[in-house]
């Protein structure tokens, strides 16, 4: 296709060439000419060879969806993980079968109200999305089969002047909902304070993330107790917060962090336990221990680690101030003694 | 002169008898010599070094290069993704708060141990030419964090954002090692990391792993956990479209594939990326060709691999075709088409359609079974 480009006459003088006959048997401007040829026939071979052929590819987490001990009328999100492997952007359609057709929906994890059927993925990169089962009050109890499919279309048409189909491909994943009657609670709490070293008179700030893997929406309620040895210092009942949503099953929730004052504690170590109700039944035990100290101390403390890269900095600078003097130092020492030659042998031409 | 001989003959039998030991202690076996070598494992004296925690994480990091401490998902341990991508390997780093009662200048080396999960064989296509079944991937060592370094992983990044990510050792937890008279602030602990890069083709599951810490009078502290490649079914083919061209009234026509992945030789294959084994499926529509008597006037056939059997399909069915994918097979895929009848509603001499191909993931080869 590029030949067309050059004239038949350099085509000839480049058949010649490879035959043996040198580029010094040619005149100055088809030498030249024959040099393009060259660089353009490099190039694309270069390209052919760097560039990778087009193939065509998709991948989904497999994992199965099972979703145990469902309620009717409850609805459950699961997490799609899809990965595109092209070198492009593509578009990723979405779709359910089987028994659970009818009752799945996809979202965007950052957009859970309007629902959505495709989503852009960027070129060899992976997206998450929101498969959500809405169980219908009709639904029978029991095992209910399908399965969620990511799927995608060629870009490319298939030659219309031949009888040919077009590719689609797509990945399945199974999904299980058993339908029961019976509420589950079950999750796990993590229970994250900023600082295990607290200064005298502060508060102390903690975070809760629930992770719900029951198959009802839990709003649990917090007994805290702080305690110093036996002594019990602070004593509350946290109510789950009113402004907080419910943490729906399968789905993590972080709810606003506690901050509770410490006023009036002593210097020591601490115990904050924490007991979770739900419908005041004790579900959750978890507890760590804190320290309250001077506020000095806890800079000593923590000067350490500020301390040491202080130090490392003005070492690093003495060391390079160092390199950089010896490096002086010995450049002086190769003038002086180049100069001490020179004197040297001008004294040997005088003398002679 | 005598003397002299005499002198050398005692010297030569002096000197033979001194390796008479090691030739009679030798055993030949044609060519080779085997010498039995043995030692004592003095680990007398000091106390064992202690690994308080220990976790993986993606290798990821910031832009100033620390170790962000991220996983694929929010589960408890560690949950990793493969590529996805034909022959890109997922790197992933194994870190442990590790202690020594005689001082960290005791810990001669920590290293990293990773285990494919029991009972789940690679099969017979594993580029790595590794076997699964619980084999040791190469150990690795792991190298200390400065105190900076450590304690902004595993006391911020970790604490504060991946809190179930660590296994702790007995009795230890983010609060005995990360409050102000902790260890890792006195230095008398520090985080170590390694890395290790997994194959994309490397089977998901459960992987064990193990931190050994060994100090300079060779004792040991250990930690074990594992964490889960989780399963990545994906395929890739060299073919967009299926091109039948000609074909004649009730006549079979195949459309062969090949065995060599290339695009421009339109040829159709395909081969597994993912990290699980697949069956692939495959649904066509009628291509505008319809029905006569409620029966479709086209038929398709498709296979994968030569060796298996065509399986028949009509129009709008999806039909398993029998050969699964083991990891990182490639295989040619065989299409055929019969048309009965060219209906008189469509004079067109070319007929397009729509083929999806899709995968579903397949249980892994178990161990101790010949290998399909």
């Amino acid at each position: 296709m590029v030949f067309h480009k050059f004239s038949k006459n350099t085509i000839a003088m480049l058949s010649k060439t490879i035959a043996g006959g040198g580029p010094h048997v040619l005149p100055q401007a088809q030498y030249n000419n024959m040099k393009k040829l060259k660089f353009v026939i490099i190039s694309l071979f270069s390209i052919l060879l760097v560039v990778p052929t087009t193939s065509f590819a998709i991948g989904q987490i497999t994992s199965p969806i099972i979703i145990s001990d469902a309620l009717r009328g409850r609805s459950y999100d699961e997490e799609l993980t899809i990965i595109n492997t092209e070198k492009a952007t593509t578009t990723i359609n979405l779709s359910a079968e089987g028994a659970i057709k009818d009752w799945t929906t996809f979202f965007e994890p950052n957009n859970l109200d309007i629902a959505t059927s495709s989503i852009f993925v960027p070129a060899a990169k992976t997206i998450k999305m929101i498969a959500r089962f809405n169980i219908p009050e009709s639904a029978s109890l029991g095992e209910h089969i399908g399965m969620v499919s990511v799927g995608q279309s060629a870009a490319s048409k298939p030659d219309a002047t031949e009888s040919s189909a077009s590719l689609t491909q797509k990945i399945d994943r199974q999904v299980l909902i058993k339908i029961n009657t019976q509420e589950k609670i079950s999750y796990n709490v993590s229970i994250i304070p900023e600082n295990y070293d607290i200064a005298l008179n502060q508060n102390l700030k903690i975070r809760i993330i629930y992770d719900n893997l029951g198959n009802s929406d839990i709003k649990p309620d917090i007994h805290l107790q702080i305690k110093n040895g036996d002594n019990i210092k602070y004593n509350i009942l946290l109510p789950y917060p009113d402004n907080e949503l419910a943490v729906k099953p399968n789905s993590q929730h972080e709810i606003r962090f506690l901050e509770i004052p410490l006023t009036g504690f002593d210097k020591g170590k601490y115990e904050a336990s924490f007991d979770f109700y739900d419908n005041d039944k004790l579900t959750q035990q978890k507890d760590f221990y804190f320290n309250i100290r001077e506020e000095a101390e806890i800079k000593t403390l923590m000067g350490s680690l500020i301390d040491t890269a202080k130090k490392q900095g003005p070492l690093l600078l003495v060391g390079v101030g160092i390199v950089i003097l010896g490096v002086f130092m010995s450049r002086l020492m190769i003038i002086r003694r180049k100069k001490y030659q020179r004197i040297l042998k001008f004294h040997d031409i005088i003398s002679k | 002169m005598k003397n002299k001989k005499l002198y050398i003959f005692t010297m030569i039998a002096l000197v033979l008898s001194s390796f008479s030991p090691l030739l009679v202690s030798a055993q030949t076996t044609g060519t080779t010599t085997n010498i039995n070598t043995a030692l004592t494992r003095d680990s007398s004296g000091g106390t064992n070094p202690i690994v308080k925690a220990k976790w993986e994480m993606n290798n990821a990091t910031s832009t100033a290069g620390k170790y962000l401490g991220t996983d694929a998902q929010t589960a408890a341990n560690a949950q990793f993704m493969p590529s996805g991508q034909y022959q890109v390997g997922k790197t992933i780093a194994v870190c442990a708060v590790v202690t020594d009662p005689d001082g960290v200048a005791d810990i001669n080396e920590v290293y990293g141990d990773l285990y494919y999960p029991e009972d789940t064989s690679t099969g017979p296509n594993h580029a790595s030419d590794r076997l699964g079944c619980g084999q040791q991937l190469p150990e690795f060592t792991l190298n200390s964090l400065s105190k900076t370094d450590g304690i902004d992983l595993f006391c911020n990044n970790i604490k504060n954002n991946n809190n179930n990510l660590p296994t702790f050792n007995s009795g230890y937890d983010y609060a005995e090692i990360c409050n102000l008279d902790g260890e890792l602030w006195k230095e008398t602990a520090k985080v170590y990391c390694g890395e290790i890069t997994l194959s994309y083709e490397d089977p998901s599951g459960s992987y064990n792993t193990l931190v050994l810490a060994q100090d300079k009078s060779g004792k040991d502290g250990r930690l074990n956990n594992s964490f889960t490649y989780l399963p990545v079914t994906a395929f890739e083919t060299d073919f967009d479209s299926v091109t039948y061209g000609s074909v004649r009234l009730n006549t079979h026509k195949i459309i062969s594939g090949n065995l060599t992945f290339n695009p421009s030789d339109e040829k159709a294959t395909v081969r597994n990326i993912g990290n699980t084994r697949l069956d692939m499926r495959v649904n066509q529509n009628d291509m505008g060709l319809g029905k006569t008597d409620n029966i479709w006037n086209v038929k398709f056939d498709g296979r994968v691999g030569s060796d298996a059997a065509f399986v028949n399909y009509y129009p709008e069915s999806t039909k398993t075709l029998p050969k699964t994918l083991n990891l990182s097979e490639t295989n040619e895929m065989d299409f055929s088409i019969l048309i009965t009848k060219f209906p008189p509603s469509n004079d067109s001499l070319n007929y397009v359609g729509t083929m999806v191909l899709s995968a579903a993931p397949a249980t892994h080869l178990t161990c101790g079974f010949p290998q399909v």
